[in-house]
């Protein structure tokens, strides 16, 4: 019976497995002789350092390798805008989100070497990457944009300490920041000049084309054949700024990307996209797991956010006579209500250090949460108060 | 790096005392044998062979009334006369364009002593015939452990040389991950390194990430090379909110990185521009000689203008020979080096490039124990601090429970410090050597006086 019944289960098993493999695996075309390209999409979108953070990718680059991925896309689509209705303009200053996305490059550099038996292919495709997310695609070799995509966002050397301490300090500062900047895109293979002009207001960059490749001029254009990808000033006018036009420092788009080679083509859809590697006759496009990485992590992180503000909303209640605090009522009553709150503090202790890189200073200043070194002091202190209570 | 007017009068202590420990005391495995090196550039140096790998030969000079070991690459040396019978440089370290002009044999001569193993600690691997053995050691592993003088210490680099040793080790490359710390612990790391680092092993540096006090000390290492995205640079003293070190303080610092570069065989220049603003410009000859000016026009290339402070790029590193070469993965670095075959000494592990060595797990263990001391640290001291002011008025039971608790913190603190000295420096503004007598006694005394009883 058992094993009449294993057949017949493995029968359907076999004809579960082949239904499922017919939607998991959509061929595009198939070669005669070569086995198809596996391709394989991360979606990125989101605030970046919260959504877009590396625990998720790196599970997706892991879903990847786990299915033996050729080539890996890596959309980038993360927000830029300061509330839901006013974008940042282009000029907005957040270099320092580099060392944000220093936690997420390693993934698509060191990590394929130390983690794949045959590193793929990683296709960076831009539509929104402003900010941090800006020195990401450098690591790769590969960079496409969407017709509306944009890179940048990233100014500040110069500028971003300025009054604060002694003028060699912030020029240390500035040096190590650019250094770092620019070995992304010497490891990506771009010239580095280029993430200067993005970074530096008032860095003057020229470039002209010789035997298809830019050259590139720290001086204003001298010939017809030069084009200046910034304007030298420090500073921007209000309508390039509203415009989205401004020049003090370097925002890609895709016509200029395209032009000094930073970006290899423009797509708008994947089919483009494939169409333009070359890969349109024989790829699949594997339906991983990235899309759910993604949206757990969102959904994780968003209901541990809620929780721990629900457990400060009732100690507040607390203090403000909710509940039994220190002090008040029995010994028993005491020691019950610091148990709670002990347990309470080690969940939301916990929570943090869970989901600690994506709660960053401004998610503790948004939501009004302490940090964890203070939680831990308030913790000690029940403990105290327990330890010389008397019944 | 950061300093604190107590760390900049530290940083000037140990200075003065770097003066004294630059004098090179013989090592374990020296070769005994006077010497006549002639350099391809002439230059005839005479003294004693103090050791031999791989065609690098590390010459014991006398240099007035104190001594300097100096290692010279095959890249350097025309010819050696020892004791009277005269041999030609390795036939295959031409001088070649850097990188390698600073390479050397791939094969290791089977003559070539190995650090001997101390008795007690046998070799973990055996030595495959004629394959060098190379180890990589992490100083820093990036934003939560990786300052100078709390995760980067001389003392857990030192106490790794006998494991260095036992596994029979040829080769340390050091990987450099870190955004600086403090100036006081530079010296002592320099001091390590080339005093008992660069004795007993080719010391290599693969630099990633070395601002501020990690380029200070990974200076004092003559073989440099850079991952892509390597930087190395940005080393004004400060303290505070971006306050400078000046006047005397930062004459302290210069002349203290003067006498470092010596030790790495490296134009002053180069450091100089990454403490102060300093205009720098080389130009590289077309034999391979690189020159140094201090403006911004007489070289060829401008590496720092007057008004900045310099941070190479793997790139300008590369391009004025500061580095021998550019490797990602540690085969790049295999091949930058100029090793054809090379054993690397260590367990694999998942999510990491290299093998892991003895010596690299103590780093890890190091790092590890000070990370967690240091996330509670603080609240030892505050717990501490409020347990020793809450006997008053309490019944002796309660006194009792509560030096308890201080006890418990106290031995918590002075277990942080055991791993790590310098907490009792940065956590108390106090000497090690002096953290018994000017804080643990106190807080003994101050215990007992709250289990004391309270007379009735």
């Amino acid at each position: 019976m058992l094993s009449a019944f294993a057949g017949v289960g493995r029968v359907l098993g076999m004809a579960a497995i082949t239904l499922l493999a017919s939607l998991v695996s959509v061929p595009r075309a198939v070669a005669q002789d070569a086995a198809p390209t596996r391709i394989y999409v991360i979606d990125l979108n989101g605030e970046f350092g919260y959504d877009i953070s590396q625990t998720p990718i790196r599970q997706a680059m892991r879903d990847a390798r786990n299915q033996n991925a050729d080539v890996v896309i890596v959309k980038i689509d993360a927000k830029w805008e300061r509330d839901e209705e006013t974008p940042l303009p282009d000029t907005a200053a957040r270099f320092d989100e580099l060392f944000r996305a220093q936690k997420v490059m390693p993934i698509f550099a060191d990590e394929l070497n130390r983690e794949w038996a045959k590193p793929p292919r990683v296709i960076m495709w831009v539509k929104r990457a402003m900010g941090g997310p800006a020195f990401i695609p450098f690591v790769a070799p590969e960079i496409y944009f969407t017709a509306d995509g944009k890179m940048g966002g990233v100014g500040g050397i110069g500028t971003m300490l300025e009054g604060k301490g002694d003028e060699v300090v912030r020029q240390k500062q500035y040096s190590l920041r650019m250094a770092r900047a620019e070995g992304f895109l010497i490891r990506g293979g771009y010239d580095p000049i280029i993430v200067r002009a993005m970074c530096q207001p008032g860095f003057l960059l020229t470039y002209r084309m010789e035997g298809g490749k830019p050259v590139f001029f720290e001086r204003a254009p001298e010939r017809p054949d030069e084009f200046a990808l910034t304007s030298g000033e420090k500073g921007d006018s209000m309508q390039a700024i509203i415009r989205g036009t401004t020049k003090s420092v370097l925002t890609l788009d895709a016509d200029t990307a395209r032009a000094i080679n930073v970006s290899k083509g423009t797509a708008d859809t994947l089919d483009d996209l494939i169409f333009q590697l070359g890969l349109s006759r024989n790829s699949t496009i594997i339906e991983g797991q990235s899309k759910r990485y993604q949206e757990n992590w969102k959904r994780d992180i968003n209901n541990a956010t809620k929780e721990i503000k629900k457990i400060l909303e009732d100690f507040n209640a607390d203090q403000s006579g909710g509940g039994v605090v220190a002090g008040t009522g029995s010994y028993e009553q005491r020691t019950q209500s610091r148990g709670k709150q002990i347990r309470q503090y080690d969940t939301i202790i916990n929570k943090l250090k869970m989901y600690e890189e994506a709660f960053g200073p401004r998610w503790h200043q948004e939501n009004r949460v302490p940090s964890i070194a203070q939680l831990i002091s308030e913790r000690e202190q029940i403990e105290l108060q327990q330890l010389i209570d008397k019944k | 790096m950061r300093t604190s007017k107590l760390k900049s009068l530290l940083a000037g202590f140990l200075l003065g005392a770097a003066v004294l420990t630059g004098v090179c005391a013989p090592t374990a495995s020296v070769l005994a044998g006077t010497a006549q090196v002639t350099l391809k550039d002439g230059t005839v140096l005479e003294g004693e062979i103090v050791r031999e790998l791989e065609g690098i030969v590390w010459l014991k000079i006398k240099a007035g009334r104190s001594e300097e070991t100096r290692m010279l690459t095959p890249g350097e040396v025309k010819s050696i006369v020892r004791d009277g019978a005269a041999t030609k440089a390795p036939a295959d370290s031409k001088p070649a364009e850097k990188p390698a002009d600073k390479a050397i044999p791939a094969t290791k001569p089977a003559e070539s002593p190995a650090p001997a193993a101390p008795a007690s600690e046998p070799a973990s691997q055996p030595r495959k015939s004629g394959v060098p053995r190379a180890a990589v050691i992490t100083l820093g592993e990036g934003t939560d452990k990786d300052m100078v003088g709390v995760y980067v210490m001389a003392k857990p680099l030192n106490d790794a040389i006998a494991a260095l040793k036992a596994d029979n080790v040829d080769i340390v490359v050091f990987r450099i991950n870190s955004g600086g710390g403090a100036a006081i612990e530079v010296q002592k790391l320099s001091d390590v390194i080339y005093n008992e680092f660069r004795k007993n092993f080719r010391t290599v540096a693969w630099i990633d990430w070395a601002i501020s006090a990690a380029a200070m000390t990974s200076h004092a290492i003559e073989e440099i090379y850079f991952t892509p995205e390597g930087a190395y640079g940005a080393c004004t003293a400060y303290h505070g909110d971006f306050v400078a070190a000046k006047d005397a303080d930062l004459e302290r610092f210069l002349f203290q990185m003067e006498k470092i570069s010596t030790r790495g065989n490296h134009p002053f220049e180069i450091m100089r521009a990454m403490q102060i603003m300093a205009p720098l410009s080389a130009t590289v000859s077309p034999s391979g000689d690189v020159s140094f000016y201090q403006d911004e026009t007489s070289g060829d290339i401008l590496l720092n203008p007057k008004d900045r402070v310099l941070t190479f790029n793997s790139q300008s590193a590369a391009k004025i020979k500061f580095s021998a070469g550019t490797a990602s993965t540690l085969d790049e670095l295999a091949k930058a080096m100029q090793l054809t075959e090379v054993e690397w000494v260590g367990v694999k592990k998942p999510g990491y490039m290299w093998p892991i060595c003895r010596a690299e797990q103590m780093q890890m263990d190091f790092r590890e124990k000070t990370y967690r001391d240091e996330q509670l640290f603080d609240e030892y001291v505050q717990t501490l601090n409020q347990v020793l002011g809450m006997g008053s008025g309490m019944d002796d039971e309660r006194r009792a429970k509560l030096a308890g608790k201080a006890r418990e913190c106290m031995n918590k603190i002075v277990a942080a410090v055991n791993n790590n000295p310098n907490m009792a420096t940065f956590k108390f503004g106090i000497m090690p050597e002096k953290f018994r007598e000017e804080w643990v006694e106190p807080t003994e005394k101050k215990i007992k006086e709250l289990t004391k009883k309270e007379k009735k």
